[in-house]
């Protein structure tokens, strides 16, 4: 469906070059819903700009359906309004002289659409996002929940082919996001949309998308599911990034076969998986996701699945759904996340029960420490 | 001037102003602007090359030959050092008049509590609209030595043989110049004066400062550089002014821009355009080294106007018995910069023909002028082309502005530095360098590829449409940059492409910004005689020229009636600007 392969874009800028999108290289089937997803300044944003046509890209190659909208070699450059693309802007972009009914049917106002057709296409369009009833309210009363829904009826009313959604929850109270979000999810299912989002909220990410990538200084590190990306980082950018990891350095000292190895860590020896085969003696990273610790007040008894370690607790702070603890274990603080329960006082012993398939080894990459 | 451009926070990648669209394809639309935009620009610069390329020729344009004859010419001449020095000395008297008014008047509006607070700066505003010459020509009813209201009365009351007073002589220009460009001074330090933020003022107080103390050390030296940048600006319009020289100063009394005028369009003699470009060029590089100075005055200005954001209220001076002495000082501002030029305007429209202008001619009165007011006007062409004048100029003032203001503030096509450079010139230039500039355009052009444009219509209009650029450009730069280029960019994802986005998108979100501008400008173009009144021929009398020609042959009594009508008008018209823009910040506007 969507194909970009080598994107690179640089700006000047007061302090010189700086290079936004580097080497970008993804691909998006058609009805998959592909997210961006990365730190604000990462070069995800300019990466949708350079596929609406709104940026140029230095080099590299865009198609879609096939047709080529952009090439550097060949200087091919479909403008943005002729790529049949529709897009859902950060600020929503809702025009502040028209009505609800005249945003959503501007690009059929544009296209030249018969009167009756583009009635019924608004008509279908705000009924698609549940604002059926505001077509004649003034765009500039609407909140700002509906203003995005409206944001969204827009892009969509063309039936574009691929539909691109710039950060378009930011905006939105906690809540609102929330609801928003899911109900993105639903309308990308129900009409089986193309989806290109772009945001930096892993949640977001995880929820919405088929597929992710993640990207950090112009790069894409990791690409995959979003299962995948959580439970098999390859970076620990990624590990970090996408939800949040203990990451604790280590040499291997034993295979277990099946990719299973016998990490020796700060905090003592750990089973751990590996995607990658290791050697003995080679170092590592390890990953512990702090919701995947269990802890326990009675030792349980330890198995080839799974690692237990004698940890003290030092604090916990409750987030109401979940209680984050802060324990030391041989002077190496860890995080862990526990239900909602009161469990442990600080200054408690517990044993921290880590299931081997859980516990993942990353490679050392160039990339910085998330 | 720089732009504001506000940026996307956060993050340690590249950051990109979110107010300039992208780099995207740039279509036909794009284009096109692109071209008018450069064409304007081109012209404007070709103008003032025009002028310098004048004063090294030693014939008409189109003859061969290169000389500095011209230079040399004038110089021995000798009367252009005569020129400079009362053109210098008008140009200090006149922003002396103006600071004595202007700067208690922004004062008084601004950081007081003065009553009527509203209606003072309507008055000030409506300055601006009633014409210098007119302003000139009401005095010259009250002070002129043969014909004066003043001298009439004192010579019956007393018996005296001569009268005492008048208003020719530089003294009298530095007088009418300084009531006139009084409004352009109030205007332009008022931004600063609104600016200034009063906890500054407080905190010196808070550390001991007495209130003349506070005013001194900290008030003043924060709007000196707009103050400073006021004076600069009015100094480069008084030393170059030409309407009310021509009509206060005789022949003796030479300056820069008469003597300009006299080489293009003396009575008799003949028309020497080598020596009249040379005091166009000077009068140009005066304004280049002025503009200099106003660009490090402005800079200042803003750097000192501190912006916080938070809605402060500025803590006003409580005048107490002092209210009827501010009262009293604005009526006398009003007085004689409006109210008596007005009276004495009426008062000679309504006296017949040939009557002495006294207090005995007071029961005299009829509305006999008036009657034969359509043959002094000399039919419909006057009107026609005056209402052509003030259409077509704001018409293509606000679309060339809009285009060059398109393609600096939001495209990436080359060149946009020098377009918004280029807007920004005909600020300093002269008006009757303009004006001169575009009479040799129109000979070459003639000469060169026989289209005969000169003594048109065409030819006022392209010289009033360049002299407003800067203007206008001002106010679509502000306009557009108040759009988010999302706004834009949606519209592109849904199908438009530029000239779409143009007039469906940004033309309605700031048609009333355009309006105004529009309004505003068609008021400045009708008192505008200089420019009409230098590229004047039969074919091409606009109302303010009629004025001119029949006060300049004696006929005061119709040239007043007129002038009574053109300010009608022009209050009509402010009006209009007035209903429709109460909403928004009314007169925060500048003209000169």
């Amino acid at each position: 469906m969507l194909e970009a392969a080598g994107l690179h874009k640089s700006f000047e800028t007061a302090d010189g070059r700086v290079t936004a999108v580097d080497d970008v290289t993804f691909s998006i089937a058609a009805g998959q819903a592909f997210t961006l997803l990365g730190p604000s300044g990462c070069g995800k944003t300019t990466a949708l700009r350079c596929i609406a046509g709104l940026e140029r890209p230095d080099a590299g190659v865009i198609t879609l359906d096939g047709a080529e909208l952009f090439n550097a070699e060949t200087g091919t450059s479909v403008p943005p309004d002729r790529r049949g693309i529709g897009m859902v802007f950060q600020s929503y972009a809702i025009w502040p002289h028209m009505n609800v009914f005249d945003n959503v049917g501007f690009p059929l106002r544009i296209g030249r659409r018969p009167r009756s057709e583009i009635r019924d296409r608004v008509g279908w369009a705000l009924d698609m996002v549940q604002l059926g009833g505001f077509a004649e309210r003034d765009s500039t009363q609407l909140s700002g929940g509906q203003q995005q829904r409206l944001a969204v009826a827009r892009a969509l009313v063309q039936e574009p082919r691929l539909l691109l959604l710039d950060e378009p929850l930011s905006n939105l109270d906690a809540k609102l996001r929330e609801e928003m979000r899911d109900e993105l999810k639903r309308l990308q299912a129900a009409l089986d949309l193309t989806m290109l989002y772009v945001t930096h909220d892993q949640t977001e990410a995880i929820v919405l998308s088929d597929r992710i990538a993640v990207m950090s200084e112009g790069r894409i590190l990791q690409e995959g599911p979003p299962r995948e990306i959580y439970a098999r980082p390859r970076s620990p950018f990624v590990a970090g990034f996408v939800g949040s990891s203990n990451l604790m350095e280590g040499v291997v000292t034993e295979s277990l076969g099946e990719g299973r190895f016998l990490i020796e860590t700060d905090c003592g020896s750990i089973g751990a998986t590996s995607t990658a085969g290791l050697r003995r003696n080679e170092s590592v990273l390890v990953s512990l996701r702090p919701e995947l610790i269990h802890l326990t007040a009675a030792r349980p008894p330890g198995g080839a699945d799974g690692t237990v370690w004698e940890v003290t607790v030092e604090g916990s702070r409750f987030f109401g759904d979940s209680t984050y603890y802060d324990v030391m274990c041989r002077r190496r603080p860890l995080r862990v996340r526990a239900g909602p329960h009161a469990g442990f006082d600080p200054g408690s012993r517990a044993y921290a029960v880590i299931a081997t398939a859980d516990c993942v080894c990353v490679p050392t990459g160039d990339a910085d420490h998330g | 001037m720089g732009r504001t451009i506000v940026e996307v926070a956060g993050g340690r990648g590249p950051r990109r102003p979110f107010l300039t669209r992208g780099d995207g394809a740039v279509d036909a639309g794009e284009w096109s602007l692109g071209i008018v935009a450069w064409l304007v620009a081109l012209f404007i610069l070709l103008l003032m090359a025009i002028v310098v390329w004048m004063s090294t020729l030693p014939g008409l344009p189109g003859d061969p030959g290169f000389t500095v004859e011209n230079y040399t010419d004038v110089f021995e001449d000798g009367v252009i050092f005569d020129a400079l020095i009362n053109s210098f000395l008008i140009g200090v008297g006149t922003v002396a008049v103006n600071m004595l008014f202007a700067v208690p008047l922004a004062w008084l509006v601004h950081r007081t509590d003065m009553p009527g607070k509203p209606l003072v700066v309507t008055l000030v505003a409506i300055s601006i609209l009633i014409p210098g010459f007119l302003k000139a020509m009401g005095w010259i009813l009250v002070l002129s030595p043969d014909i004066g209201l003043l001298n009439s009365l004192y010579v019956e009351l007393t018996g005296a043989a001569e009268a005492p007073f008048t208003i020719y002589g530089i003294g009298g220009v530095v007088f009418i110049q300084g009531l006139m460009l009084t409004p352009a001074m109030f205007f332009l330090i008022s931004g600063s004066m609104i600016a200034l933020d009063p906890a500054l003022e407080e905190a010196a107080q808070m550390s001991g400062a007495s209130r003349r103390l506070t005013i001194a050390r900290v008030s003043f030296p924060l709007i000196r550089p707009a103050v400073f940048a006021g004076l600069i600006y009015n100094f480069m319009t008084a030393v170059t002014l030409y309407e009310i020289a021509a009509l206060l100063l005789d022949e003796d009394t030479a300056v820069l821009s008469t003597e300009l005028f006299l080489y293009v369009r003396s009575a008799g003699g003949s028309i020497e355009l080598g020596y009249a470009a040379v005091y166009g060029v000077i009068m140009m590089a005066f304004a280049v080294f002025a503009l200099w100075f106003y660009g490090r005055a402005i800079r200042k200005a803003h750097r000192f106007a501190v912006v916080t954001g938070k809605g402060y209220r500025p803590k006003l001076a409580e005048l107490g018995r002092w209210r009827w002495a501010a009262i009293g000082f604005v009526a006398f501002y009003v007085a004689l910069s409006e109210l008596l030029p007005l009276v004495m305007l009426v008062w000679m429209s309504l006296l017949p023909a040939l009557t002495q202008f006294s207090v005995s001619a007071l029961g005299a009165i009829s509305f006999a002028t008036y009657g034969g007011l359509w043959g002094q006007l000399g039919g419909w062409e006057p009107l026609v082309n005056t209402v052509v004048m003030i259409t077509a100029t704001p018409a293509l003032v606000v679309g060339f502005s809009l285009a060059m203001s398109y393609v600096t503030v939001r495209s990436r096509l080359p060149g946009r530095q020098l377009i918004d450079t280029a807007a920004m010139l005909p600020h300093v230039i002269p008006a009757i360098t303009f004006a001169f500039a575009l009479i040799v355009f129109g000979i070459a052009l003639s000469r060169f590829t026989g289209l005969q444009l000169s003594g048109t219509m065409a030819m006022i209009v392209a010289a009033l449409v360049v002299y407003r650029i800067p203007y206008c450009t001002r106010v679509t730069n502000a306009a557009l940059l108040q759009i988010h280029a999302e706004i834009e960019e949606a519209a592109r994802m849904c199908g438009a492409n530029t000239i779409q986005i143009l007039l469906r998108i940004v033309v309605p979100l700031i048609k009333s910004s355009l309006a105004y501008a529009a309004l505003w400008i068609a008021l400045l173009v009708l008192r505008e005689v200089t420019i009409p009144l230098m590229l004047a021929s039969p074919s091409n009398i606009v109302l303010s020229v009629r004025i001119w020609t029949l006060w300049e042959t004696g006929q005061y009594g119709a040239a007043s009636a007129l002038g009574v009508v053109m300010f009608t008008v022009s209050g009509a018209l402010l009006l209009i600007v007035q209903r429709f823009f109460r909403a928004q910040g009314l007169f925060e506007t500048r003209g000169n």
